[in-house]
């Protein structure tokens, strides 16, 4: 689902891929600076983390890619398209 | 050692498989032989993964099943190690020239049922035992049986082994019904029976023996038993020894094979004495007795009689017994009640030193917490030192049940015994426990029976007892039987289980200290209550009295329902009624073959099972989005033409609303629905709203107990297959039940979703991993490389694309229902920045 944005700033957007406490695959696309997206990254694999502490949390989702609704809200949106 | 040499020893600590071993230098081969005979008696998948499992340094052998023997060829050097699915069984080394076996570490009974019972690739996941050295497996289980002191959980008709309780009938002439014994199998001719027939008052079960049953029945002799019909019925007064069973499949019956000789007046002291006797060998010295029934003044009476006897005999001197008084928990509340009222008289016995509501645990302990509460209010004053013990948490049904009891504790100030507790443990109920333990160092006290719940498919193995956050809480515990010999298990077994479980040196020294401040609060109470009655024999006399003149006859309460109501009920909204049994003798389950109509004959039944109301909410809900998923693909890919669906019981939410939900989707969208067959026990006329409208057909059951075998056993019987997605004790009741049916070993029928918290995600560990699914495209195609004939004419699953395809129809239909995933406690698997000098939005 789409969340607010509640800044607009010109910051890049990832799509996080993450595995929650039910160990359960999540996605999240999430607006963050480099700084951010390299602390994610180093988090890879470690314990785990609270996603909204690393940016703006654009959209999410149970599972690996997001149904065709929110996908084409995201392309419409920011230009996101999820990775096959 | 000459060129050829055998050693002989069994592979269980029963004895009941044992074995040679023949070692050939020049051909440098061994042989292990079975004894076949013996081993027939093992089930089927107990040999079959004995024969796969079966090592000697690590290498398979070949099998020849005529004979029971294995070969192991190129053997070229002693010693040798035998091993199951990797676990030490024994090494073969030459002696004074001569071929032994040394370091035996048998299996133990709850070791035979796990390898009886799971696919033999997953056996290596299982506590069978494991040890480093056998030597230092002899220092732990010497420490372990040295710390069990008593049988903490044990019942009156089960502690005696079968042998002994024929033994005992028969020395005493007994008699036995003919009705028991035919429906185990043993047919006594006509010639035999002449003569020796007998009528005599039925030795009842309440309240699970089947209703309507005579009050008379036939009895002949136990004496006119053959060997092997008398070995036959001994072995049916037992849980199987290599298989797992359910409580409703083999519990049940074994007691109601037990009851017309424990509860037989005139061999119950001689029962006692043997039982008493059995532990003394053992090295048991105190049993806390279970007695359902002592509400009959003649028992009550024998009981005592017996008891206060036992200090004078050498053989049964060293054993203290002290008595709970049994009432089944699934008994209606009118008859605990009355029981209650009985138990005010009871409870003044020294020997009686816990009112125990035991029986299978179908049902909500707050059901009778009112009435304990009244009860408590008496006891406090009448019978000081009484505790309260429930059979709670023993499956996970009703999660409740341990809060609730720990609850009565609380608020009453009357100790508890938690009887299992292996479910419902959570922070809540553990805060609960040490609340209550602040004010009573023995106010809660659980009972573990590992090997009790092993063998009744609450738990698949030792380690995966809930064990360690209660003793690192500081709770109480203590060691319990649930019947040595209703479950052919033994004190050095029960060790063995506890070290299988993880239990360290500190583990046992806790144990040891907790069943002794345990057993002295029982003596507090015996010699309380000593003192209040003054005169035993006065008290004996006068309870007896009480006991016969408040017996009002119990009785059953009217049968509301028949098939002709339900039927009319059901057809009113265009639900058909299948022919099925409702409410007659005497099979508690419904075993006898369905007659289908047309329109599901000839077609493959798909039966989905798992969970639904609170078990559902359990589950994660990603991992309910994925059983979402997984259902409407399976509506969107299977025929209609050729597969029906049948489920359980109905909930208003959960697995049966997302597969309606799902099967109504497929429907609008292709236009052809299926047929849909609903299991149901209880079934309620009196709701406003039709509840069984998302069915097409209905087979109406005698109770809810029946259900997870009857699907078990429709779905074997019509070809089709289980799946499983979640769930709670029936779901695992009817995934034990439905894989021990698969036809060939190794091949089930079952398939298993790993994930959703629940049976499901515990019984894919036993399972082959062709049968383990972690989402609905691993489900389709699973199914459809067995099965192809149930897909819709188009559909090949064999095809990657076909399977997207379907799966993101799914993720499409079921959008954001299940939300969005917490944002905290994700950990990360990747990040991806698709267009990273690109953000539409600001710019």
């Amino acid at each position: 689902m789409i969340h607010a944005a509640r800044q607009r700033a010109q910051l890049p957007i990832h799509i996080i891929h993450t595995q929650n406490a039910a160990g359960v695959a999540c996605f999240f696309v999430l607006r963050a600076g480099t700084t951010q997206a390299a602390q994610l990254k180093a988090k890879r694999g470690q314990a785990p983390v609270n996603m909204a502490d690393y940016g703006e949390i654009l959209a999410s989702g149970y599972g690996t890619r997001p149904h065709k609704a929110l996908a084409e809200e995201l392309f419409a949106k920011y230009c996101v398209t999820f990775p096959i | 050692m000459t060129n050829s040499a055998s050693t002989e020893f069994t592979i269980d600590r029963q004895g009941f498989y044992p074995l040679t071993c023949r070692y050939d230098r020049a051909q440098q081969q061994l042989t292990v032989q079975f004894d076949h005979d013996k081993l027939q008696i093992a089930t089927p998948r107990f040999r079959y993964n004995l024969f796969k499992r079966l090592t000697v340094n690590g290498t398979e052998g070949a099998a020849d099943k005529t004979t029971s023997t294995l070969t192991f060829q190129n053997v070229s050097e002693l010693p040798l190690t035998l091993a199951i699915a990797g676990r030490h069984i024994a090494t073969l080394d030459v002696n004074d020239g001569a071929l032994g076996a040394k370091d035996i570490i048998p299996l133990s009974v709850s070791h035979k049922r796990i390898i009886g019972t799971y696919h033999a690739a997953t056996l290596d996941k299982f506590a069978l035992g494991q040890t480093e050295t056998p030597a230092q497996f002899a220092r732990q289980l010497a420490e372990a049986e040295g710390a069990i002191l008593g049988d903490f959980h044990t019942h009156s008709s089960g502690n005696i082994s079968a042998k002994a309780l024929l033994e005992v009938a028969i020395r005493h002439d007994a008699r036995y019904p003919l009705h028991l014994l035919e429906e185990i199998g043993i047919k006594i001719p006509e010639d035999r029976l002449n003569g020796n027939v007998e009528k005599a008052p039925r030795i009842k079960f309440p309240p699970l023996e089947p209703q309507n049953l005579r009050e008379e029945v036939e009895t002949i002799p136990l004496t006119l038993l053959t060997d092997e019909e008398r070995l036959k019925l001994e072995r049916s007064m037992a849980i199987k020894d290599t298989e797992v069973q359910t409580f409703t499949e083999t519990e049940i019956p074994a007691y109601q094979l037990r009851y017309p000789l424990t509860k037989n007046p005139a061999l119950l002291k001689e029962l006692i004495r043997e039982m008493v006797r059995e532990n003394q060998r053992a090295g048991i010295q105190t049993i806390d007795l279970s007695y359902v029934g002592l509400e009959d003044p003649a028992i009550f009476r024998a009981v005592h009689e017996v008891l206060d006897d036992l200090p004078n005999h050498d053989d049964t001197k060293q054993v203290r017994v002290f008595l709970k008084y049994g009432i089944p928990r699934t008994h209606d509340i009118k008859k605990i009640e009355e029981l209650l009222e009985k138990a005010k008289i009871i409870a003044q016995s020294p020997y009686v030193t816990c009112i125990d509501f035991l029986g299978y645990e179908d049902n909500k302990t707050v059901r009778f917490s009112r009435d304990v509460r009244t009860f408590a209010a008496w006891a406090k004053e009448h019978a000081p030192g009484l505790m309260i013990a429930v059979h709670a948490g023993e499956n996970d049904k009703n999660r409740n049940n341990v809060k609730d009891a720990l609850a009565l504790a609380r608020d009453t100030g009357m100790p508890v015994r938690i009887g299992h507790g292996l479910y419902g443990l959570d922070e809540e109920a553990i805060a609960m426990a040490k609340e209550i333990l602040a004010k009573d160092p023995v106010g809660v006290v659980f009972e573990f029976n590992p090997e009790s719940n092993i063998a009744l498919n609450n738990i698949m193995d030792a380690r995966g007892l809930p064990y360690p956050a209660l003793i690192d809480s500081g709770i109480p515990f203590v060691p319990g039987s649930d019947s040595f010999g209703q479950y052919q298990s033994s004190k050095t077994d029960l060790a063995q289980t506890f070290i299988d479980a993880g239990f360290t040196s500190a583990h046992f020294a806790k144990m040891k200290e907790y069943q002794e401040g345990l057993t002295r609060r029982l003596g507090d109470k015996y010699e309380s209550s000593k003192r209040m009655i003054s005169n035993q024999t006065d008290y004996l006399n006068r309870a007896c009295q009480e006991l016969q003149k408040n017996s009002p006859a119990s009785t059953r309460p009217p049968l509301a329902i028949n098939n002709d109501s339900i039927r009319n009920y059901l057809e009113s909204q265009d639900v058909k009624l299948i022919e099925q049994a409702i409410n007659h003798p005497p099979e508690p389950e419904a075993k006898k073959s369905i007659n289908l109509p047309p329109e599901l004959q000839d077609k493959k039944a798909i039966t989905i099972i798992g969970a639904s109301g609170t078990n559902w909410k359990r589950i994660d809900p990603g991992h309910q989005r994925e059983i979402a998923i997984a259902c409407d693909m399976l509506a969107h890919a299977l025929d209609p033409e050729q597969v029906f669906f049948a489920q359980g019981r109905n909930k208003n939410f959960g697995l049966s609303e997302v597969l309606n939900e799902a099967i109504d989707s497929a429907k609008s969208e292709t236009g052809t629905g299926f047929n849909k067959l609903g299991f149901q026990a209880d079934i309620d006329m009196s709701e406003t709203e039709f509840p069984y409208g998302h069915l097409t057909h209905m087979i109406a059951l005698p109770k809810r107990t029946a259900i997870p075998g009857t699907l078990a056993d429709f779905t074997t019987e019509h070809d089709g297959i289980m799946i499983a997605m979640g769930g709670a004790a029936y779901t695992r009741d009817a995934l034990l039940k439905a894989d021990l049916r698969s036809h060939e070993q190794e091949k089930g029928f079952v398939y298993t979703m790993e994930g959703p918290v629940g049976a499901s995600n515990d019984k894919a560990r036993g399972m082959g991993k062709e049968y383990v699914f972690t989402n609905g495209k691993e489900l389709l195609q699973q199914i459809y490389t067995a099965h192809k004939d149930y897909f819709r004419p188009g559909i090949d699953c064999s095809n990657p694309e076909t399977v997207e395809k379907l799966y993101q129809n799914a993720l499409d239909q079921i959008g954001d229902r299940y939300g969005a995933p917490s944002t905290k406690g994700q950990r990360v698997e990747g990040i991806n920045t698709p267009n990273p000098r690109m953000s539409k939005v600001g710019k």
